[in-house]
């Protein structure tokens, strides 16, 4: 299941989690979030999960 | 001689991908390229108030056993209007108003004590002044013994040590330019500020600055020298007072930061709901026994792939 959770702490360090989430979706879920509680994204380092949807359509493309 | 420290609430993303010139950056506030263009902006991030967020800013995580993409964290102000609704509800003797000056201790005394490395966003304006002078920053550093990032505005996430400070003051250069950056940027280069309102506090409490970002448009800084408890403002109830941290991971204005995030996590969401976007069905906030508060978003299909 899909969700988006946020965790504020204490001295208002706020992390913002995409759970569920496949492909580049997570990031496109996430970033009204990111962008008004933690600011312009630096770099990024993808995980797996990010690749697995564009990589399985690259699969069947090439099919 | 007190110690004069100031110090960011957040530790701002900064742009890794590609260099990006901090003497040029790109935004709406227009103060603020007048300031760049002048010498240099001025933004204060204090180097070791929050140490662990310079190891932060976005970032992946993998957690095994379990499917996520993604996970980022840090703070910044985007949002003034939820920040001055959460000053309104939780700190009654306090205001926020439009004011370019923030009381500090520079502002008092025309310069910084010098005790503390300067704060990150200061030195990406120290970096931009002596760059706009001609000044080839990264070889005058390395003869000094200091390897500067290639990209500078690296700064703002991993600050020079006070040590390399020491060593790049050896240079005239950096000297000069610090300690003009000290009297007349610092603390004068906000764009909002959180001070006593009248006839609240000591006389010479000092303010918290909102000053914007040097590169990323619509974010702000929230700064604050917090020697006294910033002479008794961070006393103030909803502030939050300066808690001095592990090798110098300080952090200061906790209940106010904490309050403001929440604020300003739902108004997006709720905003997101408005707009119809499908990532955002409904929520859920909880607090954590331990007090940090949680808040949960479901999808409008339920969340189901």
């Amino acid at each position: 299941m899909r969700k988006i959770v946020i965790t504020i702490d204490n001295d208002g360090e706020t992390t913002v989690e995409a759970v569920g989430h496949k492909g580049g979706t997570c990031v496109k879920a996430t970033q009204p979030l990111t962008q008004a509680l933690i600011g312009t994204p630096t770099t990024s380092v993808k995980k797996p999960e990010f690749y697995q949807g564009d990589h399985q359509q690259q699969q069947k493309n090439t099919n | 001689m007190s110690k004069t420290l100031l110090v960011q609430l957040r530790q701002p993303h900064v742009m890794l991908e590609h260099e990006q010139d901090p003497v040029q950056p790109v935004g709406k506030h227009g103060e603020r390229s007048s300031l760049v263009a002048n010498v240099a902006t001025k933004n204060s991030a204090k180097r070791n108030s929050r140490g662990r967020q310079f190891t932060g800013g976005p970032f992946f995580h993998f957690r095994k056993g379990k499917t996520m993409s993604h996970l980022e964290s840090g703070f910044c102000v985007t949002d003034i209007e939820a920040l001055a609704l959460t000053q309104k509800e939780q700190c009654p003797e306090l205001q926020l108003v439009r004011q370019k000056t923030y009381r500090t201790w520079a502002t008092d005394h025309g310069k910084l004590v010098g005790d503390y490395p300067l704060p990150g966003v200061y030195q990406v304006k120290l970096m931009a002044a002596l760059k706009k002078q001609g000044v080839d920053v990264h070889a005058a550093a390395k003869a000094q013994g200091v390897t500067l990032p290639a990209n500078l505005l690296d700064l703002l996430k991993k600050p020079w040590t006070l040590a390399e400070q020491k060593k790049l003051f050896q240079d005239d250069k950096f000297k000069k330019a610090y300690d003009k950056l000290s009297s007349e940027v610092v603390g004068n280069d906000a764009e909002f500020v959180i001070k006593y309102k009248e006839g609240k506090g000591r006389s010479d409490a000092y303010e918290i600055g909102l000053v914007p970002h040097p590169v990323n448009k619509g974010e702000y800084l929230m700064m604050t020298d917090f020697y006294a408890q910033g002479n008794g403002l961070l006393k103030s109830p909803g502030v939050g007072q300066h808690k001095p941290g592990a090798q110098g991971s300080d952090s200061w204005g906790g209940e106010l930061k904490k309050a403001y995030a929440v604020k300003a996590a739902e108004r997006t969401i709720q905003k997101e709901i408005k707009a119809g976007n499908s990532e955002f069905g409904s929520y859920k906030k909880v607090t954590l026994p331990d007090g940090r508060v949680k808040i949960e978003v479901t999808p409008k299909n339920g969340g189901m792939q």
